[in-house]
C-alpha cells in the first residue's frame, strides 16, 4: 500500500478501527443496467427506429460531421423525430449513426433565430490553403473561424489529485507530465492578448487540477499583468478548501472566479467534492472569490438533482454567481446503449429543471447565447469601440438570469423582459446606425433606448431593480458598475453542451468561442481540442511534456500516487461547516411566494449533535 | 505501413525508453527567447511536398481530409495538409537524425505510409527542404501577421481609418488605468489579509 494512504488510514481509524478514508476518488464508473424496454421508453425510442422510418422524418437542417469510427467527413442530416431533434449520418465504411442533437423541436426552431457570424481572427495563428474544406483537421486557428476567443482555456498542468473515471485530462501512471513554466505561460497569455480585432479578455486556468502547479499564484499574477480582466480557475476546489490561505493569495494575485466542479448536492451524485464543498465555500467567502458551480449532467447519474443544485446556489448567493450546467460530452469509446442512456442535451436538462422546480424556471425563460450578442453589438455600434461578440452556435449554449427579490421570490429575467421583441428592436437600431457618424449613431441609440420600455414589464420586474435605468446607464454612460451590483443579486444559469464524435457538427465548431491556447502557439476550439485529442490535445501536450522518469528525477519523492488526495470522510462530516451547509438549507421553491412546493429531492441532512445548534 | 507498424519497428521501444530515461539530453529541449527559458521540442526538421497526386487516389475532399487526419496520427508528423483540389500533400515532420529526443520518421517510411493509404508517390514530384520549426512555425503562431481588418460594428471603413490610432491609444491607456485600479484594490486587500499576504509582492 502507498505510504501516504497507509498513514492516512492509521490517522483516521481512531475510535473503533473503522476505515473512513477514500483514495483515487471518483475512479469507478457507475454500474449500468440495460433497459430491456428501451424501444418503449420515450427518451430512448428515437434510437430504436428503422432507417426506413427515420428517412421519412422531416429534415430541418443539413450540416457536415465526422464518422465517429474513422473520422471521414460526412454529411449530417438534422431531422425531427416527434419532439426530438436528431442527427443521422452515414459512413460508407461504418454505416449509420443516429444521435440526439436537441431534445425539443420548438426550442430548437426558436433559438435557431438568434444566429449570427462573428468576426473571427484578423491575425489567425495559422493560414490554411485548404480554405476550410478539411475542417476540423487543419485547425490552429485558421482565418475561416467565425468567432474570436471569448474564453481562453490554458492548461497549466496535467497532474490531478482525483482520478475521475470519465476524465482524459490528467496524467495516469507512466504518462508524461505537462506543466509549463510561468515564462512559457506568459508567452501564451501575451499571444492571446495580441489577438485581433478582439483580444481575449477572459481566461480560465485549467488542468489537471491547476492548483497543483507549485507556481499557480505567480501564473495568475502573470495573467493579470498581461491584461486579462477575468481570471477563472477551473478546479475541484479541494486544495482551496483545505488550504484557505491559498484562496486569499490567488484572489490577491487576480483570480476573480472559481469555476468549480459540482455534480450534485448529495454525496451520491457528487462523489468528487461533496464533503469538501462546505470548506471551499467558506474559503472563497473569506477570500472574496466568486464561484460558478459546474455540474456535468449525465442521465441516470445526477439528472435528478438539477433543481436542487439551483436551490443550493440560491442558499449561497453571497458567493455563488452562477450554475453552469454541462450536459455530458461522451467522448471516447463506450457501449452504444450506455451512450444513448446517458445522453442528455441542453433542452433535456432545461425540461428537467422545469419539472424539478415546479415550473418556477420554465423552458421559455431560457435564451440562446448569441441573443446576448445583440446587446453587445448595439453598444459597439454606438461607441465605435470593439466589444465582445457572442457569436457561438445557438445549439452550444443557453442561459437565463434568476433574480432573488427582497421577499425571496425567484424571478427569471425573461419573466419581465420580452427578450425576442427587445432583440429585434435593438437589431433595428444596429441596422439604422450602420455606417453613420458618431453623433448620428448616438441619436439613434437614444431613440432606440427610449423605445425599449415597452419590452419591459415594470409590474413584474424585481422590486429592487429598475431595469430600464440599468440598461440606460450601461448603453449611454457605459457604466458597468451598476451591472456588477445587479450580478450580485442574481444567479446566472448557464448551459454549455460540448460535442463528441456522435453529436459532432462542424457548423458548431467553426463558431466556437471557448478556445484552448497551446504551448506551440496555436489556438484550438474546445471541440477540436477535446474531441480529437489524438491529433491535438494529447499530441501537442506530449511534445511539450517532461518524460516521467525525468520528472521523477527532478522531483524527488514524487510519484503519481503521491499526487492523489486522500479523503477522510469522518473528519470532514464532523466539521460544523459541513453540518451548516447541508443541514440548514432553505428550500426557496417551497416558499409561498414561489408556489409552495418543494424542489425535487430537497433534503436537509439530519444531524443530532450540538454543532448545528452552535451555528443557529 | 500503418501507425502500428511504425510503433512496432525495431528500436522504437528502445527509443521511447531512452526518452523516458536519465540519458535523455533535456538541455536540447530548451531555448532562451528574450528573458524566458522555454521548452522547444524541435528545431531543424523537414518539410516535404508531394505534388501532381492523382485525384482518384485521393478519392474526394472528405477522403483527402481523412488522410490528413491519419498523417497527423503519426507522432513524428508535426503538421500535414492534404489538398484535394491541387493534388498536393505537404508534411512537416521530425526526420530520423534530427537533433532532438522526440519521435522520428524517415522519408521512406512516410512514403510507405502514403502507399499503404493508396497514394502513390512519384519522386519526380517531391520536394523536400529543411524546415526551421522555431522560425517558420512556432514564432509565427505566437506572433501571426494581420491579414485583414474588421472595423467595429456600425463604423464605416472611412471613419475607422481616422479613429483607429486614437482608439488604440485609448485602449492602451485604459489597460494601464485598469492595472492601476487593480493595484489600489490590492493594497486594500493586503491590509485586510496582512497575516497571509505579508510576504507577497
Amino acid at each position: 500500500m502507498d505510504r501516504k494512504l497507509e498513514k492516512a488510514k492509521e490517522d483516521s481509524s481512531l475510535d473503533n478501527g473503522e476505515d473512513t478514508t477514500v483514495s483515487n476518488i471518483n475512479s469507478k464508473r457507475p454500474e449500468y443496467k440495460e433497459d430491456k424496454h428501451a424501444a418503449q421508453n420515450p427518451i430512448l425510442a428515437p434510437y430504436h427506429r428503422s432507417m426506413e422510418e427515420i428517412e421519412k422524418m422531416p429534415v430541418i437542417d443539413k450540416t457536415m460531421t465526422v464518422c465517429p469510427e474513422c473520422k471521414l467527413i460526412i454529411p449530417g442530416i438534422i431531422y425531427k423525430d416527434g419532439d426530438n431533434v436528431m442527427i443521422r449520418k452515414y459512413c460508407p465504411e461504418h454505416g449509420w449513426f443516429i444521435e440526439k442533437y436537441w431534445e425539443d423541436y420548438d426550442m430548437y426552431m426558436q433559438m435557431r433565430g438568434y444566429s449570427y457570424y462573428g468576426r473571427g481572427f484578423d491575425n489567425p495563428n495559422v493560414v490554411s490553403e485548404n480554405k476550410g474544406v478539411n475542417c476540423p483537421f487543419d485547425c490552429g486557428i485558421c482565418e475561416r473561424h467565425k468567432s474570436h476567443t471569448g474564453l481562453a482555456n490554458v492548461v497549466v498542468t496535467n497532474r490531478c489529485h482525483l482520478s475521475c473515471w470519465y476524465c482524459f485530462f490528467y496524467a495516469k501512471e507512466g504518462e508524461p507530465i505537462y506543466e509549463p513554466s510561468v515564462e512559457e505561460l506568459r508567452r501564451i497569455f501575451r499571444s492571446l492578448r495580441n489577438q485581433k480585432p478582439i483580444p481575449a479578455n477572459a481566461i480560465q486556468l485549467t488542468g489537471g487540477e491547476p492548483t497543483m502547479h507549485p507556481q499557480i499564484v505567480e501564473i495568475v499574477k502573470a495573467a493579470k499583468e498581461e491584461g486579462f480582466d477575468q481570471i477563472q480557475l477551473n478546479t475541484t476546489g479541494i486544495n482551496l478548501g483545505l488550504h484557505p490561505e491559498l484562496a486569499v493569495k490567488l484572489r490577491y494575485a487576480g483570480v476573480s472566479t472559481l469555476y468549480m466542479s459540482f455534480d450534485g448536492v448529495s454525496a451520491k451524485a457528487n462523489p468528487k467534492n461533496h464533503w469538501e464543498v462546505p470548506l471551499i465555500l467558506d474559503a472563497a467567502r473569506k477570500a472574496g472569490i466568486g464561484i460558478v458551480l459546474v455540474p456535468t449532467v449525465i442521465r441516470g447519474i445526477n439528472e435528478g438533482e438539477l433543481g436542487n443544485m439551483i436551490n443550493f446556489a440560491l442558499n449561497n448567493l453571497d458567493i455563488v454567481r452562477a450554475v453552469n450546467f454541462q450536459p455530458v460530452s461522451l467522448v471516447g469509446r463506450m457501449p452504444t446503449r450506455l451512450r444513448e442512456a446517458q445522453r442528455i442535451t441542453i433542452p433535456g436538462a432545461i425540461k428537467l429543471i422545469e419539472e424539478q422546480t415546479n415550473g418556477v424556471i420554465r423552458k421559455e425563460h431560457w435564451f440562446s447565447v448569441p441573443y446576448i450578442g445583440g446587446l453587445n453589438k448595439f453598444i459597439e455600434a454606438l461607441t465605435g469601440k470593439y466589444g465582445y461578440d457572442m457569436s457561438i452556435h445557438f445549439a452550444c449554449g443557453a442561459g437565463t438570469y434568476l433574480f432573488l427579490d427582497s421577499d425571496n421570490k425567484i424571478i427569471p429575467i425573461t419573466e419581465f423582459i420580452d427578450a425576442k421583441g427587445l432583440m429585434e428592436h435593438l437589431q433595428n437600431g444596429i441596422n439604422e446606425m450602420e455606417g453613420k457618424g458618431y453623433l448620428a449613431r448616438k441619436a439613434i441609440a437614444i431613440k432606440t433606448l427610449a423605445g425599449m420600455s415597452k419590452y419591459i414589464d415594470k409590474a413584474k420586474q424585481p422590486k429592487s431593480v429598475n431595469f430600464l435605468k440599468l440598461l440606460g446607464s450601461i448603453i449611454l454612460k457605459h457604466d458597468f458598475s451598476t451591472l456588477g451590483k445587479f450580478h450580485m443579486k442574481t444567479l446566472f444559469l448557464g448551459m454549455m453542451h460540448f460535442q463528441d464524435e456522435y453529436t459532432y457538427d462542424i457548423a458548431r465548431v467553426e463558431k466556437c468561442d471557448i478556445h484552448y491556447a497551446m504551448p506551440d502557439g496555436e489556438v484550438l476550439p474546445f471541440c477540436t481540442f477535446n474531441v480529437f485529442p489524438e491529433i491535438y490535445r494529447d499530441k501537442i501536450q506530449r511534445q511539450y511534456s517532461i518524460p516521467p522518469k525525468v520528472w521523477e528525477k527532478t522531483h524527488p519523492g514524487w510519484s503519481y500516487s503521491s499526487d492523489k488526495y486522500i479523503r477522510n470522510i469522518k473528519e470532514l462530516t464532523a466539521n460544523p461547516l459541513y453540518k451548516k451547509t447541508y443541514g440548514q438549507m432553505i428550500d426557496y421553491f417551497a416558499l409561498d411566494v414561489n408556489g409552495g412546493k418543494h424542489v425535487a429531492g430537497f433534503f436537509n441532512e439530519q444531524f443530532a449533535d450540538e454543532a448545528i445548534q452552535l451555528n443557529k | 505501413m500503418d501507425r502500428r507498424d511504425i510503433h512496432n519497428k525495431p528500436g522504437h521501444a528502445e527509443k521511447l525508453a531512452k526518452e523516458s530515461s536519465d540519458e535523455a539530453d533535456l538541455s536540447k529541449e530548451y531555448m532562451k527567447i528574450g528573458d524566458a527559458l522555454v521548452r522547444m521540442p524541435y528545431r531543424k526538421i523537414k518539410m516535404v511536398t508531394f505534388t501532381n497526386i492523382k485525384k482518384e487516389e485521393l478519392k474526394d475532399v472528405s477522403h483527402a481530409a481523412r488522410l490528413q487526419y491519419r498523417l497527423l496520427l503519426l507522432d513524428a508528423v508535426i503538421k500535414a495538409w492534404v489538398n484535394y483540389a491541387k493534388g498536393q500533400i505537404s508534411i512537416i515532420y521530425n526526420p530520423v537524425g534530427a537533433d532532438n529526443i522526440r519521435e522520428k520518421i524517415s522519408l521512406e517510411d512516410l512514403i510507405s505510409f502514403l502507399e499503404h493509404e493508396g497514394v502513390h508517390i512519384d519522386r519526380k514530384n517531391m520536394k523536400e527542404r529543411d524546415f526551421d520549426y522555431i522560425e517558420e512555425f512556432y514564432s509565427y503562431a505566437f506572433n501571426p501577421k494581420v491579414i485583414r481588418e474588421h472595423p467595429p460594428y456600425g463604423v464605416s471603413e472611412e471613419e475607422w481609418k481616422v479613429r483607429k490610432t486614437k482608439l488604440e491609444e485609448e485602449a492602451k491607456e485604459a489597460k494601464e488605468k485598469k492595472l492601476e485600479k487593480f493595484r489600489e484594490w490590492q493594497k486594500k486587500y493586503k491590509e485586510e489579509h496582512k497575516d497571509i499576504l505579508a510576504d507577497m509582492q
